[in-house]
């Protein structure tokens, strides 16, 4: 009996050794060190699989991979660092999420986080990034809350949700000339989350928002839905999800005799998937996103179609993660030092600082200044409109304040 | 000569890799470095395919003429077909059909930069060649044999997760403790019939006396800058005391391990030589063809003398006393548990959030074993029970409508939420609502289907996990349960003990610290299950799952027994649920998809149905492996469905089946335990 | 399992009587059915004052019946398989969502072929029937593979054994299917096929070289606004169309099962494979057979599921797959008719039910799954199962 409770006592005291050990570690990596001939390696978490969500989530790690071959380096002085990708898998999920931030956190390396793509990703990721440190620059997560202050480490190169659907909702009334509209949502944080922001938008406009509803992803068949949007008798349809199930929803409107009446989405089936997919359905489709029409846009999307071999972008996203990596280059340019060893040394926190010290970057989304809270986006969204099988503009690029 | 199977098989292998090959894996797998810069994934599958089948042909065949004629054939059909697919694709355009091909056409990869013709003739010259190689080993001994693919197989797999692992441990730690384990073990190598406590003497010194010129030379600054120290080799300038422990520690296992049965000894021996592969690695994005060399070499060596030193092990084990037997595997699980402990501390974050992942789905495992393994009651929507558990905790530790007596929190005033929502628990206050609120869900669900049987059970059972998914995604239930914002953030558990007088407040915020509330977990789940199995309870499940009418027949009160086993298997989802919740900080439907059912209904059956080793194995095989898998990316899923086919059919009892015992044996058992004196056969 | 359900495919007369007075009967007496009925009694309470208070037309249910009628004959068709699969082997072939999805698959690029060539828009009828037949080949091969390969080593193992693989197949048919033909939907041409231009003189007329020429019902792509009984219906006839296949098909099965000799010896082998080898039947073959039989239907209605929706997916077929089975079970698994009824009733309550009960379509799973456990409360092997089972006995 005696030796039992030895041997247990040397149980503990061999795990509290190690829980001694672990306080020893959370002291480290404050700020990163990279040796001369090293690499600054800056991750990149999108969704790489899934349906509908691979092509949103490849664009996005393609927009970085763009902007990487443009500027391939960090020069501190007289001194250059190249820099390298390191995309990883988000899943669009929590999950994933909080799976990439582990991920990113346990390498040392990692100087910073292009990503994650999905706003619930995001909300995982937010304390992983936080305890360790770390800074990411979403192009994505559009999720009004995640710049509350909850996270220090959150910070996005994309207009909220609060501000899109507010644009959504004037460019239906104001523009369109529509009173009624029904809304449609995925059942996913951003479907709902956009909806809702919208539907209020649309209300105080003097608005009315006949009818409510959600789709469940994978489902296949939505026209006794369609058929009582139709029975509420609204101008507009307005959807917000993704491809697979924006696309079933277009096609299925005329089943239901929803022949006349618009239907509007967002940025998640801003993809000439999305026309490729809904096809004839697809025609005369309002689709808002925070994509701008700029001609340092047009060259961009050009260098992406040669560099990729592909038709079209295929998703909205490129040309924030593109900006997100230069915001994330020109604040280790800020911050970085050079120690004796020619060791590049970035402190964490001063990067941190630095990116929402950002103000007046020219992007390709548009001026990029940062707040705060994180918030870096030049709030402009486009709405574009499916004429004869591609997106033109609808309307003017709209300026936030 | 050749075997009359061969060509056959040799076919159905060719298919198919053929398919494989239209999904575009080959260019697909090149863009991932294993070896250097040349050598990627796509290499080795490319010798895998072609190879392994010459060598799995080969195998079949005796002599080695036969063996190499065999092997070729095998290799020679399945390089054809890639040939053929290749020709076939330059003079067709595929890619409408296989757009992957678009991507990573065929030829692009395996032609090596070749022209069409030169190419296809290599690459034909390439299977020839692995062809007779694969005959060849096919013919050498079974221990050249194993120490080759062995060695091969360590230095693809570190290469192709180097960037997963990568800052596990420093190389001078590794080898620092590599040293200290061989000392130990060496040190006893020739002793024999040493008593435990002796054996650990020795072995703790012989670790001290390493551990005090190691500590020395660094404290010294002999060896590596002191000012750049790893992690463990640190701890002899900073806490000189601590260092000695561990290196005494690891001494003693050395030489605990030097004397014990086969497999612990060969699994202890494979720990170091793993360390001391990461430690080459740490750091590194990619493995360059030298540490590639090394790690061959290294496992190379520890390989061809294992079948020796195992059997020296053993064979000393067995000239033991018997109690000096029990307490070397006493011991040797007690070091099994303390590695247990401190592995997050050195696997970093990410692995240990796999592990995290991993041990959530043992708690699950165990839990449904009792519904499944015990009961015999098919349950498809145990997700069900682990999203109400998550969800009780969050809403119980966050303000929600529960806890703010009925208000919405979105209509407090964020200044006065301290006072309205008084209602808000800590995790340990929530931690038991959420086993209760899930065990009784479980009961109540499990009510309306007392009377159905077998398949008719699993329908419901999968409806009731859709059921619960879709109410909390629900629009209409959004002021409770949030829809599809969920519930977040939710506080990380908190350990405080200071109102007790122990001045540690800690939260167990990060997967590393969530790791011990896991384990926590699994311990409690496993404890309780297995003594349950022992009792009255379990007999009656046992025999409810034989037969109901007849465990009816003999006064098994069959309503009661049903509704124990939901109501137990759905608290430890429950449980399990309640832990997730607060280690995500946040709760998300979408996280509760029969995605999460299947994989726990499939994890026990591939670990072995009614065994807790078994749900440990199959959460490590079905939850870790393909956490790890990352870097096969888009395969991973493809991986995963073909692991559960080959698994079941390899292995239909699942790998760990619980030993099964006939009546006999627990007749004759139960009759030595109460007579001792009385032999019998 | 030790108790097997009859497989006995045959429907009885008198079972309504029976289902009635034993259902009024067990209600009174038995809590838990209480429960159901009071549970049962609150929908029907719900709907009517929905319906009373203007909320809900019979227009309106009668359109959404429509489309319902067709998602149902789609789940029917599945259905069937699952219930011939069930009543032989009694394993849960959870892949049989996937042979559905591969019939679409490999439909489509027969269906795309011949657009290309021109021969859909040549000979539109034959197109399609080629496109049935690839779509039916298809399934039928996977689902022979599939048994080949995943059911048949296993057939001695314990029941959960298959069921395991059979997962295992369902998400590796699926990886596979998006890796060797992409995530992005395929997506099947808008076909017109023009049918009895004599009876509909009025419909899809166009001015050619002056004269009004009127090519007839447009059976596939067409959309018709019709008024019957003062309701404003619009009306696609492929929906007609696939509930009549299903209809069409489930009584050609059943007389199969019930008529031909191999019917005859798929029963046999159902009851009991040791016994129907000691009688010289061939159990391999006809657990092939069975298999055949109901990749055919899954694949014969996979393509016509794709005529009318157009996007075929990797995924398509999970969804579909599990509400399938619930129909299966819903009608009494290992029963023919039933597996069909099961399949229509879902597909027309899951369509009208959200609207019915005035809650979010989101949770039309949720009526359907829900309906499943009332059922069951009352009756426990499906609403066919029981009534054979007890006079088997």
């Amino acid at each position: 009996m005696l030796r039992k409770i030895v041997l247990v006592m040397g149980v503990f005291a061999i795990a509290a050794l190690g829980l001694s050990l672990v306080s020893a570690q959370d002291t480290m990596g404050s700020s990163v060190m990279v040796p001369p001939d090293g690499e600054i390696v800056i991750g990149v978490a999108a969704a790489l699989s899934g349906e509908g969500l691979a092509p949103l989530g490849e664009d996005i790690v393609r927009g970085a991979q763009l902007a990487n071959i443009t500027r391939p380096t960090v020069k501190i002085g007289d001194v250059e660092f190249a820099v390298t990708l390191d995309p990883q898998d988000d899943t669009c999920a929590a999950e994933g999420g909080q799976a990439v931030a582990n991920r990113y956190v346990s390498d040392e390396r990692v100087v910073a986080v292009v990503g994650p793509m999905c706003s619930s990703a995001c909300r995982a990721a937010g304390p992983i990034f936080d305890a360790a440190g770390y800074t990411s620059i979403s192009p994505s997560c559009t999720a009004p809350d995640l710049t509350d202050g909850t996270f220090a480490s959150f910070n996005r190169v994309v207009p909220t949700d609060a501000f899109q659907g507010v644009v959504d909702a004037e460019f239906v009334f104001n523009t369109l000339g529509l009173t009624r509209i029904a809304t449609i949502h995925d059942g996913s944080p951003y479907g709902e989350g956009l909806v809702t922001v919208m539907a209020e938008a649309f209300i105080e406009l003097g608005g009315e928002v006949v009818f409510q509803d959600a789709v469940n992803v994978g489902d296949t068949d939505f026209r006794a839905l369609l058929d009582r949007v139709a029975d509420a008798d609204p101008e507009l349809v307005f959807f917000v999800g993704f491809i697979a199930e924006g696309s079933r929803l277009a096609s299925q409107r005329f089943d239901a005799g929803l022949d006349e009446v618009a239907f509007m989405g967002a940025d998640g089936i801003f993809s000439p998937d999305f026309i490729s997919t809904a096809g004839d359905a697809a025609e005369g489709v309002y689709v808002s996103s925070p994509t701008p029409s700029s001609e340092i846009y047009d060259a961009f999307v050009a260098a992406y179609v040669e560099e990729f071999g592909v038709e079209e972008p295929s998703g909205p996203y490129h040309a924030n993660a593109a900006d997100a990596y230069n915001v994330i280059l020109n604040a280790i340019e800020a911050v970085g030092t050079v120690d004796d060893n020619g060791d590049l040394v970035i402190d964490r926190a001063a990067l941190n600082e630095a990116i929402r010290a950002t103000s007046d970057y020219e992007g390709l989304i548009g001026t990029i200044t940062c707040e705060e809270n994180g918030e870096c986006a030049s709030a402009a969204i486009t709405i574009y409109q499916v004429v004869d099988g591609a997106f033109v503009l609808a309307s003017e690029t709209m300026q936030g304040e | 000569m050749i075997h009359k199977n061969t060509i056959q098989h040799s076919l159905y292998a060719a298919i198919a890799i053929l398919i494989l090959a239209l999904t575009g894996i080959f260019g697909n797998f090149a863009t991932r470095t294993v070896i250097g810069e040349s050598i990627t994934s796509s290499t080795v599958l490319l010798v895998l395919a072609v190879g392994g089948i010459g060598y799995f042909m080969a195998n079949r065949a005796e002599g080695l003429a036969a063996k190499i004629a065999n092997g070729l054939t095998g290799s020679l059909i399945v390089g054809a077909g890639l040939v053929l697919l290749m020709l076939l694709e330059s003079a067709v355009d595929l890619t409408f059909v296989f757009v992957y091909l678009k991507r990573f056409p065929l030829g692009k990869e395996l032609l090596f930069g070749q022209e069409l013709i030169p190419g296809v003739l290599l690459f034909l010259a390439l299977a020839v060649l692995m062809g007779v190689l694969a005959g060849v080993l096919s013919c050498s001994s079974g221990r050249i044999q194993n120490t080759l693919v062995m060695s091969a197989a360590v230095m693809a797999a570190t290469g192709l997760l180097v960037n997963q692992v990568n800052s596990v441990i420093a190389l001078p730690d590794a080898l620092a403790v590599a040293v200290a384990f061989t000392v130990g073990y060496v040190t006893l190598f020739f002793r024999k019939t040493d008593t435990i406590v002796y054996r650990i003497g020795i072995g703790f010194l012989s670790g001290l006396a390493v551990g005090l010129v190691l500590g020395g030379f660094v404290a010294w600054g002999w060896l590596l800058d002191p000012n750049d120290l790893p992690r463990i080799l640190s701890l002899a300038v900073e806490s000189g005391i601590l260092f000695l422990v561990i290196f005494g520690t690891l001494g003693a296992a050395g030489a605990l391990f030097a004397v014990a049965p086969a497999n612990s000894h060969n699994g202890a021996l494979y720990v170091p030589l793993v360390l001391v592969v990461l430690g080459l690695t740490n750091g590194k994005r990619s493995m360059t063809p030298e540490q590639a060399f090394i790690v061959f070499v290294l496992v190379a060596v520890v390989t061809w003398f294992m079948p020796v030193l195992s059997q020296r092990a053993s064979h000393q084990y067995e000239q033991l006393a018997r109690p000096q037997q029990r307490g070397t595997r006493q011991l040797s699980s007690i070091f099994a548990v303390a590695v247990l402990l401190v592995l997050p501390i050195f696997a970093g974050q990410y692995i240990t959030s796999v592990l995290d992942l991993v041990l959530m789905y043992i708690i699950m495992g165990i839990g449904l074993n009792v519904m499944i393994g015990y009961a015999g009651l098919l349950d498809l929507g145990y997700v069900a029970a682990f999203a109400i558990g998550a969800y009780t905790v969050g809403l119980l530790m966050s303000p929600s409508l529960l806890t703010c007596g009925g208000v919405h929190p979105n209509d407090i005033n964020p200044d006065q939420i301290q006072q309205v929502c008084t209602g808000v628990m800590t995790f340990w206050q929530a931690w038991p609502f959420a086993i209760l609120t899930s065990g009784m869900v479980g009961v109540l669900l499990g009510i309306p289907v007392l009377r159905l049987r077998g398949d008719y059970l699993a329908i419901v059972t999968l409806g009731f996990g859709e059921i619960i998914r879709l109410l909390a995604l629900s629009n209409d239930l959004k002021p409770l349960l949030g829809a599809a914002q969920g519930i977040s953030p939710i506080p990380t558990p908190l350990i405080d003990l200071r109102s007790i007088g122990i001045n540690f407040n800690e939260s167990l915020g990060n997967s590393i610290s969530i790791y011990y509330l896991f384990i926590a977990g699994v311990m409690l789940a496993a404890f309780v299950v297995a003594r349950l199995a022992s009792t009255r309870l379990g007999r009656a499940w046992r025999s409810m799952r034989a037969d109901e009418d007849v465990a009816q027949a003999m006064g098994i009160h069959l309503i009661r027994t049903k509704l124990l086993a939901f109501g137990i298997s759905s608290a430890f989802a429950g449980m399990g649920g309640a832990i997730f919740g607060s280690w995500l900080q946040g709760i998300f439907p979408n996280s509760f998809t029969l995605l999460v059912s299947i994989n726990v209904v499939s994890l026990i059956i591939i670990g072995g149905l009614g065994s807790i080793p078994g749900a440990v194995v199959g959460s490590l095989i079905l939850i870790g492996l393909p956490e790890v898998l990352r870097e096969l990316q888009d395969y991973r899923l493809l991986a995963f469905g073909a692991l559960l086919v080959v698994a079941m059919l390899l292995k239909p009892d699942g790998l760990l089946p619980p030993p099964v015992r006939k009546l006999s044996e627990m007749f004759s058992e139960h009759r030595a335990k109460h007579q001792p004196e009385v032999s019998h056969e | 399992m030790t108790d097997s359900q009859s497989h006995d495919a045959s429907p009885q007369p008198g079972t309504v009587d029976m289902i009635t007075t034993s259902l009024l009967k067990n209600t009174l007496y038995n809590p838990l059915r209480l429960a159901g009925g009071l549970l049962i009694f609150l929908l029907v309470y719900v709907a009517v004052t929905n319906i009373a208070s203007g909320n809900y037309t019979l227009e309106a249910f009668v359109r959404q019946s429509i489309t319902g009628l067709a998602q149902g004959g789609i789940y029917a068709l599945i259905a069937l398989g699952y219930t011939l699969v069930y009543g032989i082997l009694l394993m849960i072939n959870f892949a049989h969502g996937e042979v559905f999805m591969a019939g679409a698959y490999v439909g489509f690029f027969a269906i795309n072929a011949m657009e290309q060539s021109g021969m859909l828009a040549d000979h539109t009828f034959l197109a399609l029937l080629i496109t049935l037949m690839v779509g039916v080949v298809a399934s039928v091969t996977i689902a022979l593979l599939l048994e080949r390969i995943a059911y048949r080593p296993l057939r001695g193992a314990p029941r959960l054994v298959p069921l395991i693989t059979a997962i295992g197949a369902s998400i590796t048919l699926q990886q596979l299917f998006l890796r060797l033909f992409g995530p992005d939907p395929r997506v099947y041409p808008r076909v017109n096929l023009y049918i009895l231009p004599g009876i509909f003189k009025d419909l899809e007329c166009a001015e050619v070289s002056g004269a009004q020429v009127c090519k007839g019902l447009d059976l596939i792509d067409g959309l018709y606004r019709v008024d019957v009984l003062g309701m404003n219906l619009r009306i696609r006839p492929v929906f007609f169309l696939v509930a009549f296949f299903a209809i069409v098909l489930m009584i050609a099965l059943w007389f199969f099962v019930q008529r031909t000799k191999t019917g005859k010896a798929m029963r046999a082998v159902a009851e009991d494979k040791n016994a129907a080898a000691l009688m010289g039947i061939n159990v391999d073959r006809v657990i092939a057979t069975t298999f055949v039989l109901g990749a055919a239907l899954a694949g014969a209605g996979a393509v016509l599921f794709a005529l009318y929706n157009q996007q075929v997916t990797p995924f398509m077929g999970f969804v579909p797959g599990i509400k399938a089975f619930t129909a299966a079970v819903l009608g009494g698994i290992g029963n023919i008719p039933g597996a069909m009824l099961g399949g229509f009733f879902l597909g027309i309550v899951e369509s009208t039910g959200p609207a019915l009960l005035g809650i979010s379509s989101q949770l039309k799973d949720v009526i359907a799954f829900g309906l499943l456990v009332l059922i069951l409360i009352f009756r426990p092997t499906g609403i066919f199962g029981e009534v054979l089972a007890e006079k088997k006995a």
